[in-house]
């Protein structure tokens, strides 16, 4: 009989680094899934193709860069692919990106996730920045406007609030909450934006499953999460805007998905359980000054990588015994939250409310903005949300310079008018949208859509029934406000019943 | 505290089935090997090849400023006295004496609850009673205190696969709660506490029954986590109090159940102690039961008695699967500590990269950062391992337990401390 030297303990827990991966990565696909649904609902066949692509690409692209990795390190390829998990990087980074994001621009953002983001630093487990934040920091920096292979129709629910500093009055904050379906609609997602980012309570619910299965610590989505709502708390009540306003803050942009996917990822954070508060804790302090005080979009992901070069120090700040330094610990880890907590709630305060407005006339100046993607936005994109907002106000109905969407009057019975008006797809030779307009006394009656060609989900907006009621009484003299949303579809309405009113005043 | 520091323990099933109800074997040799490695030090002969000893005599005794005796646990002739590797993996003396089963004892003293602490505590040295709970401390330096409040009787037995103690008590009954009342007496304090694991809730009833008109003694059901049985996690979870090195710091004196039994036993007997009660088992033996043996029984007996290895090859392991330690030799033998012999297959898991998630960090009973001291030591960096308290680890096994990337954390810990402990010198 042999008896063999192995070293105690002998038994091993049965969670493996194997097995934690997998369940994240069933919960990265459930948000997936997710995605898919929305990217169909928004942009059709064409966006669910596109954001089953990206995946394909973003994957394949992955696991060339790590094979060709492990034959220049001279490792055996299957094992290293086994214990690197590139299609977690690969997936993050997908559910991180609009769904009409190129496939190009995934592919090099995939390469310098996995090879700068992760294999420059030794492989997995060295590495200092979140992979897939350092692809997603690349596409936002360096593609900007270029990334989508189509103009978004209409700014995203970020992007809007963006404009509008993150916090608005009163009244401009409920017609946003209202153009956009209301609270339920936000949480649940039905809205244009990353693929990964807008259905919050699925993350949510995700994150609760991955906290039960012992993937993640639920202290960093807790206490980043946290903070945003308390810090937005304060300034919604300060402000007047009450507390649903928090909600509004957390559930946009990609809050949620960094607090639940990105932020926990172990490698990247601290290994003390104060430390990981305190880290989450600094993050959302980044995240509430880059939304307030950058000119930036969205600052999920760039405080994500604060955090993370942070994240060694903090290391060392806990590094001894933690039952002896317990009270200072607990000293430390306290005064971090509190102290996040109000500069957070000062920095909201101190801004400026913004106020709701996507313009319909705001002419050449709003076009740089539709051709920028969700998130991506270039800087400069709120002075120049202030200035379509000062063009709305002047001039009247009949002056507005509606050329770029074609309107033409095809029959006119009585009182009523048939106009056929090109939309956003009719800018691409598509076919034109078609209302149905009565008019008495150079007054409109009734504005009806028969033929809607324009992206269902955003364009929608514009041309439902409360939005068509808006026009009732216009006449060519008067100053009119577009629908929000989607500023083609709202142009074409527009030029519709511009063109009906001049029909009629004949 | 667990909030901010992790949870500090993990429950581990414990497999305790194997050998929890069946029958104890009893074990006959011809020859023992007897050690003469006591914890960390080894004692030095004190008879010559040929001499003829009973059971209880004097056979070796530490030189150092402690005195503890070995005793013979046969009679019989000394055929020889050689190096062998020790259940501790160190070479030591080993007393090598031939059976000639007349089993002639020596005739001990006898204690009795009316004895002054003082004599129970000589009592204590003349027996040579040493903490038999694995760490071998001898029991009268424990109990020379007299700043004891509560005494703790430790019958956790926290550590997979082992029931040693839990039979022990099962089929001592009366010795146990005689020699817990000695130790309390010899301790000086005001109670005593029991600490039982709560799964094994026949045997407490049983100690509730028999401990009934004892008002100062409790058994206390215990939580079934890993290392609920260490000394440090004992005391917090039933004192609510942390100490620096001795448990007398927190007012407490810890002792394991089996301590009390042996105690009881020699002063009733007025005999030696020779044999002692050793789980056998593990996922790789045929047989698993509990045996008695004499002390110094080579474990290839025990494990034959168990019907051998299911399959090779095997890994034996003194002790708890947990914190015992690996020996290739299946010559090493039993001394009064060893309270299991396990026998495992050599599995292999396939490693990943450190994820550095904590995990470690949360479950360390001594709240160390295994994942830090792990690193260091790969970088030897040995200034960052002086500032990690690195010898406060008691390599409990709970890192390498936890660990989903599957290294080997505690062993490269207990490197760790070489380096350190090299340095030192």
């Amino acid at each position: 009989m042999e008896y063999k030297f192995k070293a105690t303990p002998m038994p091993r827990r049965n969670l493996t680094t194997g097995k934690v991966m997998t369940r994240l990565l069933l919960g990265l696909l459930v948000v997936y899934a997710y995605g898919l649904y929305n990217s169909y609902n928004i942009g059709g066949k064409q966006y669910l193709v596109n954001t089953l692509l990206l995946l394909l690409v973003a994957v394949v692209t992955s696991i060339v860069c790590e094979v060709i990795y492990a034959l220049m390190m001279k490792k055996n390829i299957g094992e290293h692919c086994s214990t690197s998990f590139p299609a977690i990087t690969a997936l993050i980074l997908v559910l991180t990106v609009p769904a009409n994001t190129s496939l190009y621009a995934i592919a090099v953002a995939t390469v310098i996730a996995i090879v700068f983001g992760k294999l420059v630093f030794g492989g997995f487990g060295q590495n200092i920045f979140n992979p897939a934040a350092v692809g997603r920091a690349v596409i936002i920096s360096s593609f900007a406007t270029r990334t989508a292979f189509d103009a978004v129709t209409g700014a995203t629910i970020a992007t809007q609030f963006a404009k509008m500093n993150w916090i608005a009055d009163a009244n401009s904050y409920l017609r946003f909450v209202e153009a956009n379906g209301g609270y339920f609609n936000i949480l649940m997602g039905n809205y244009a934006g990353a693929i990964g980012e807008t259905c919050t309570l699925i993350i949510l619910a995700v994150g609760v499953w991955m906290t039960i299965w012992d993937v993640i610590d639920w202290r960093i989505p807790a206490t980043y999460l946290g903070l945003l709502f308390g810090s937005a708390t304060i300034a919604g009540l300060v402000k007047g805007l009450g507390i649903d306003y928090a909600l509004m803050f957390v559930s946009t942009g990609g809050a949620a998905f960094g607090a639940v996917f990105m932020l926990t990822d172990p490698v990247t954070n601290p290994q003390t359980r104060p430390g990981k508060i305190v880290f989450a804790a600094l993050a959302a302090l980044f995240t509430i000054a880059i939304r307030f005080l950058g000119n930036m979009p969205e600052g999920v992901v760039f405080s994500i990588l604060l955090a993370n070069m942070i994240s060694p120090a903090i290391d060392k700040l806990f590094s001894s015994k933690q039952i002896t330094s317990h009270k200072r610990n607990i000293a430390i880890t306290l005064g971090t939250v509190a102290c996040v907590l109000l500069c957070g709630a000062l920095i909201a305060c101190s801004v400026e409310p913004g106020k709701y407005a996507v313009d319909a006339n705001a002419g050449a100046s709003e076009t740089v903005e539709e051709e920028t993607d969700a998130e991506a936005g270039a800087s400069g994109t709120d002075e120049e949300a202030g200035a379509s907002e000062d063009a709305g106000v002047t001039g009247t109905f009949a002056d507005t310079d509606l050329s770029k969407y074609p309107a033409a009057v095809k029959s006119v019975d009585g009182d009523t008018y048939i106009v056929t008006a090109g939309g956003f797809h009719a800018l691409e030779g598509g076919p034109d949208n078609e209302f149905e307009i009565v008019i008495t006394d150079g007054k409109v009656v009734s504005v009806k859509c028969t033929v809607f060609s324009d992206t269902q989900g955003v364009g929608t907006i514009a041309t439902a029934d409360d939005a068509l009621a808006e026009f009732e009484g216009v006449s060519l003299t008067d100053e009119i406000d577009a629908v929000s949303g989607a500023t083609y579809t709202s142009n074409s309405v527009n030029a519709a019943v511009q063109a009906a009113l001049k029909e009629a005043n004949k | 505290m667990a909030f901010l520091i992790g949870p500090m323990q993990k429950r581990i099933r414990g497999h305790k089935e194997a050998t929890e109800t069946n029958e104890i074997l009893k074990i006959h040799c011809d020859e023992v090997a007897i050690s003469l490695a006591i914890g960390s030090h080894t004692a030095l002969p004190c008879v010559n090849v040929g001499d003829k000893v009973k059971i209880g005599d004097l056979i070796g005794k530490r030189d150092d400023r402690f005195y503890v005796p070995v005793f013979s646990s046969v009679s019989g002739e000394v055929v020889a006295i050689e190096k062998r590797m020790s259940a501790g993996l160190r070479p030591a003396d080993h007393v090598i004496i031939k059976n000639d089963h007349a089993d002639r004892k020596k005739e001990f003293s006898s204690i009795s609850l009316e004895s002054s602490k003082e004599e129970i505590i000589n009592y204590m040295k003349e027996i040579g009673l040493i903490g038999q709970g694995g760490a071998g401390f001898p029991s009268y330096l424990k109990y020379s205190t007299d700043k004891c409040e509560t005494l703790i009787i430790n019958a956790i037995e926290c550590e997979p696969y082992i029931t040693a103690d839990v039979r022990n008590i099962e089929e001592n009954m009366e010795y146990f709660k005689d020699g817990v009342k000695l130790l309390l007496k010899a301790s000086n304090a005001k109670k005593c506490l029991i600490g039982m694991k709560f799964i094994h809730a026949n045997l407490i009833t049983k100690l509730n029954e028999l401990f009934k008109d004892e008002e100062n003694i409790e058994v206390v059901a215990c939580k079934d986590v890993y290392p609920m049985g260490w000394e440090r996690t004992l005391v917090y979870t039933l004192l609510h109090k942390r100490y620096d090195k001795l448990p007398i710091e927190a007012g407490a004196i810890v002792s394991n159940a089996t301590t009390a039994i042996t105690l009881a036993k020699t002063s009733e007997k007025k005999c030696y102690q020779y044999e002692r009660i050793v789980t056998v088992s593990g996922d790789n033996i045929a047989k698993p039961h509990n045996v008695i043996c004499r002390i110094g029984t080579e474990i290839k007996d025990l494990i034959k008695a168990c019907g051998g290895p299911k399959n090779d090859p095997a890994v034996i392991v003194m002790g708890g699967p947990m914190m015992g330690t690996c020996v290739t030799k299946d010559t090493v033998t039993i001394t009064p500590i060893s309270n299991a012999v396990n026998v495992f297959e050599p599995k292999e898991y396939q490693e990943y990269p450190c994820l550095r998630c904590g995990r470690c960090v949360e479950h360390c009973p001594s709240s160390l950062e295994p994942v830090t001291i792990t690193e260091a030591y790969r970088f030897n960096d040995v200034d960052r391992l002086s500032t990690l308290h690195v010898n406060d680890c008691v390599e409990c096994g709970m890192c390498t337990y936890i660990c989903p990337s599957k290294i080997e954390v505690t062993e490269m810990i207990r490197r760790a401390k070489k380096v350190m402990a090299l340095r030192k010198k």
